[in-house]
């Protein structure tokens, strides 16, 4: 999964870069370049190393000690990128790292959602973390039946190549709660200018059925089981948000 | 093992773009990280450096490293004289093409030593059945460039060595053998350890093997692979001929006959130079090696030329002579041919006669063209020979402990050189491995991971397998000529439709740059579907036979039978042998008869899967108006933009409109207020104005609102059609082409499951 999710963080990225500036020359793969990015549930590195290949200043968390070891083992042994100094791996929850002045450019949490127990809180510490203007990258398994079917009958019980009680059909979260959230959320941060902290991440009303390009983003992931390969489904395309999807917002600006 | 000093002149060479891990744990020696290492410095290992070297995006991020036993210096300093060809010829597709031209290597050959094939003549030994292929057919733009580019080897390695010079993240290591790869700690991440002759070692992120058929990688990677060899020889050798007369074409047509013992080409260089490539017994090959090098370029002539039944007689001459230790002599030949000719009947002046070979002036006859020109003499020193072989690696990656490795070029897939296509597929190999590179690079990924390197194998593994196997078919069908059943096959309708294949194996390359992938892609599924029929059918010949034979015996029995009830033992025993050998026959038959019916049945299946899957397709087709034409696509991004510039006007003016009735509303609350100071009969009047003002008001704020709900519509409507250019119809694309490349796999299985029963 990780190649598609790497794509959609570096096209969004890119997009954005090119409204901004729309004489911009920066490349697709030049847009993480000496950017502060936080990963937060990093596991084995997987994504967190990508990252850290794009030339992104990357900090890799967990709140399993072994799999901060693991991640930091197998980074070691790549050259390239233990010479480059832009991986940072801290067994550390992100709440901790609440209490510490530094903010990121982009935070990523990849399939942790789904495994936490107070989604919104989770939800409100990353966002947190973000610097105003920066992004908010977010994958995980929406909450119907398809998914039941495929992510917990499918490969718990039927194929058995994920260990059972890995997921839990209730903590999965369906993308309109993410959307929602991010209408009613408002960031706590006493910061110098207040203002933005009043600000929804996104404007539209719940009824608008609608979300602004320049503000979030939702696409399906789907896995074609005969290549063996997942797919980034296309801008509102029908069903795609039933099961894996990845989710985009952005921080407002000061 | 015990390496002290490393600080070669060449480790400090490989520095240049490798950075040096002196801190190794495990190692006694400096051990070098490189990103790429390819082992192996033939046209695709060359073809990989100069991919990897001149992509923009795998320029600047990783290094290559190509490390190679032989002299490549010999190569790149190659001149030979103008009209002196080397013995190893490649034909290079459009596609092949194309991707040199692409990484820009194509620019460093020799363009005047290499000549584009216009036309193709190839015809069966036994019928003369003929097929005939010409470039103009395929369209205008391969009339142009012909329908392949045949060159020497060495002037396409020269050329990738030629570019590679120029390109600073490629470093060549040659005259250096790799001694061992072994695997590197596990602390360390397990990446190969390659260790060099010259005292290096170099750690390789990731491990190509372009090593050719024996291929050290492979075997490093513990990657089974399977094949046999024929029972075959390529013979390969520079042809001299006189050009070709004035009123005929010029020497643009490549020649291919299919002879009982193999297939005999010639492959046009220059207007009076061609290049040999004939597959034949080892035997044979070796007699006619040891032989005056003018037997040779007699039985090339003969075996262009001469009935099957005559070339069994000389080639079984030619054995003979051998084993009786003295070579057969020109003259000895020449007067055997010349009787075999007149026994045919062959006229003097006839283009099949080799009398003329010295004298081609005059008016050429109407069919000089169907033959390739008379050999006046062979290049000295060209002529060589080697084995030839069918193998294919079970895969294509390293998987679980021997990752980071991958095979390309004929370390992966060795084929029989009959349609000409090793070295494209080769060359495909590695425009698809480095495509795949450059996508995991500009996503961050790990370049030697399972992840970043699958796409190569499922793109490639299929593709090269489902044409490995068409080639080996045809050499099969067509080099035997014991069996009866092959023999009625061969020189019977079948026929045809086995030209059919050799028709799409070819064009499937040749027209490749012209058709659009679905067109290239559904020619390879006819293909497979036609190599499955003549599974079946020949299974049903065998059958039919089998039941002749058992009845014919069974015949035979009935007699003995008879004989013996009258009394006559004259063969004690032989009846219960008889007897026996019946059943087993009779057991035979129906085990074919049931293998048969299997396969008809899976046939029949795979028809009726293709059939729905063709009418899925061109419903969908039809429905997704976005035709594989050039035209309609960017007609169709014209009008939406077109469209999408409308909808961002009619949003500026709505915003405008907007602006300018928010601020009018206060305007006329202000006329209200002047009205109190004025007289009571303009007091009435401006009422009565002011009543039609407020009605004006209501109005305005309703369109205002009108207009926001507009202004929403249509930034949605924006949004669609943006959203919508990025392509729910590739998607489509992309997933239909995935289902039919499964099916392609289950076709594999069954030809399979049809060899065994072969």
């Amino acid at each position: 999964m990780n190649p598609v999710r790497m794509q959609f963080i570096r096209d969004k990225l890119h997009e954005i870069a090119a409204d901004e500036d729309t004489s911009t020359s920066l490349q697709p793969d030049q847009v993480l370049n000496g950017l502060d990015v936080l990963d937060v549930g990093c596991g084995g590195g997987l994504l967190t190393e990508s990252l850290a290949r794009m030339n992104a200043r990357t900090t890799g968390i967990d709140a399993s000690k072994s799999n901060i070891s693991i991640a930091t083992l197998h980074a070691q042994a790549d050259p390239r990128l233990r010479d480059s100094g832009n991986i940072n791996y801290l067994h550390t929850s992100a709440e901790t790292l609440l209490d510490q002045p530094k903010r990121y450019d982009v935070v990523c949490s990849m399939e942790v959602l789904e495994h936490v127990d107070n989604p919104s809180q989770f939800l409100a510490t990353c966002a947190e973390l973000v610097k105003p203007g920066g992004h908010l990258f977010l994958s995980t398994i929406s909450r119907t039946p398809l998914a039941y079917a495929l992510t917990i009958l499918m490969t718990e019980e039927i194929l058995q190549n994920v260990s059972r009680g890995t997921h839990t059909y209730s903590k999965f979260v369906k993308p309109s709660e993410l959307v929602q959230f991010f209408r009613e959320y408002r960031s706590s941060s006493t910061g110098p200018n207040s203002s933005s902290a009043l600000k929804p991440w996104i404007t539209t009303p719940a009824s608008a059925n609608y979300i602004p390009r320049t503000e979030a983003e939702l696409r399906g992931l789907i896995y074609n089981p005969l290549a063996a390969r997942w797919h980034l489904a296309p801008r509102d395309a029908w069903g795609a948000l039933e099961c894996n999807y990845i989710f985009w917002v952005r921080k407002p600006k000061n | 093992m015990v390496l002290t000093s490393t600080s070669s002149r060449s480790a400090a060479y490989l520095q240049r773009s490798c950075r040096t891990l002196f801190a190794a744990r495990s190692y006694s020696t400096n051990v070098v990280d490189c990103d790429v290492v390819i082992v192996g410095g033939g046209p695709a290992g060359l073809a990989l450096a100069s991919a990897l070297g001149s992509s923009s995006v795998a320029s600047k991020k990783i290094s290559v490293t190509l490390v190679e036993g032989g002299d490549l210096h010999k190569i790149k300093s190659w001149n030979p004289a103008p009209d002196n060809f080397s013995n190893r010829v490649v034909s290079l597709t459009n596609t092949s093409q194309q991707f040199l031209k692409d990484t820009g290597a194509w620019s460093y050959l020799d363009q005047g030593r290499t000549c584009g094939v216009e036309q193709m003549q190839i015809w069966d030994g036994l019928s003369d059945a003929r097929i005939e292929f010409f470039a103009e057919d395929l369209g205008p733009e391969i009339r142009k460039v012909g329908m392949s580019r045949l060159t020497e080897n060495f002037n396409l390695q020269r050329g990738l060595l030629k570019h590679i010079e120029n390109l600073p993240s490629v470093t060549l290591l040659d005259k250096t053998r790799v001694q061992s790869i072994r695997k590197g700690d596990s602390t360390d991440g397990a990446w190969p350890i390659v260790q060099l002759d010259n005292n290096q070692t170099l750690r390789a992120r990731l491990l190509v093997g372009a090593d050719g058929f024996n291929s050290p990688v492979r075997a490093y990677a513990q990657i089974p692979s399977f094949g046999w060899s024929y029972d075959t020889q390529a013979i390969v050798a520079t042809m001299i001929h006189p050009p070709r007369g004035a009123y005929e074409g010029p020497n643009t047509t490549a020649y291919q006959r299919f002879l009982a013992t193999g297939p005999i080409a010639f492959l046009p260089l220059s207007p009076c130079i061609s290049s040999l490539v004939w597959s034949t017994k080892p035997a044979l090959a070796k007699a006619l090696l040891s032989c005056d090098p003018e037997v040779l370029s007699a039985m090339i002539n003969a075996s262009f030329r001469l009935p099957h039944i005559s070339l069994k007689y000389l080639n079984s001459r030619i054995l003979e002579e051998h084993a009786a230790g003295h070579p057969i002599t020109p003259a000895k030949i020449r007067e055997e041919i010349q009787w075999r000719e007149k026994v045919h009947g062959f006229d003097q002046h006839s283009i099949y006669s080799s009398a003329n070979a010295q004298s081609q002036l005059g008016v050429a006859s109407m069919d000089s063209e169907t033959l390739p020109p008379l050999i006046t003499s062979i290049q000295p020193a060209s002529p060589a020979s080697f084995p030839l072989r069918f193998n294919h690696a079970e895969t294509y990656l390293g998987e679980d402990s021997n990752a980071r490795v991958v095979l390309v070029g004929d370390a992966a897939h060795t084929i029989h050189p009959l349609a000409g296509q090793g070295l494209n597929l080769g060359l495909a190999d590695v425009e698809c491995l480095s495509k795949c590179i450059e996508n995991s690079l500009s996503s961050g990924g790990d370049i030697g991971s399972y992840t970043a390197l699958l796409p190569y194998a499922q793109e490639r593994y299929l593709a090269n397998h489902i044409l490995m196997a068409a080639v080996d078919k045809l050499h099969k069908i067509y080099t035997t000529e014991l069996e009866p059943v092959v023999w009625a096959r061969s020189t019977g309708v079948e026929i045809l439709n086995e030209l059919d294949t050799v028709k799409a194996a070819l064009m499937m390359s040749a027209g490749a740059q012209t058709g659009p992938s679905l067109d290239a892609s559904s020619a390879g599924w006819t293909m497979a579907g036609n190599a499955v029929q003549t599974l079946a059918s020949a299974s049903k010949t065998i059958g039919i036979m089998g039941n002749v034979v058992g009845n014919v015996l069974g015949a035979a029995v009935k007699n003995l039978a008879a004989s013996q009830d009258q009394d006559t033992p004259d063969y004690p025993g032989i009846l219960p042998t008889l007897q026996e050998a019946q059943t087993v026959i009779a057991q035979l038959t129906d085990e074919a008869q049931d293998k048969r019916e299997s396969i008809v049945t899976l046939l029949s299946h795979i028809n009726k899967l293709k059939e729905d899957i063709d009418a899925i397709s061109n419903k969908l087709l039809e429905k997704i108006p976005l035709s594989t034409a050039c035209h309609d696509a960017q007609g169709e991004l014209w009008s939406a933009s077109i469209e999408s510039a409308l909808i961002r006007l009619s949003l500026l003016k709505a915003q405008t409109e907007r602006e300018f009735y928010n601020h009018s509303i206060p305007s006329t609350e202000a006329g209200k207020s002047t009205t109190k100071t004025s007289s009571k009969t303009v007091n009435q009047a401006l009422e009565m104005g002011y009543g039609h003002l407020r009605a004006q008001e209501a109005d305005m704020t309703k369109e205002a609102h009108q207009l926001d709900r507009q202004l929403l519509e249509y930034t949605n409507m924006l949004e669609l059609v943006e959203g919508g250019k990025k392509g729910a119809y590739k998607q489509i694309v992309d997933d239909w082409a995935e289902v039919k490349q499964g099916t392609d796999e289950c076709l594999k299985d069954l030809r399979r499951l049809g060899w065994t029963g072969d």
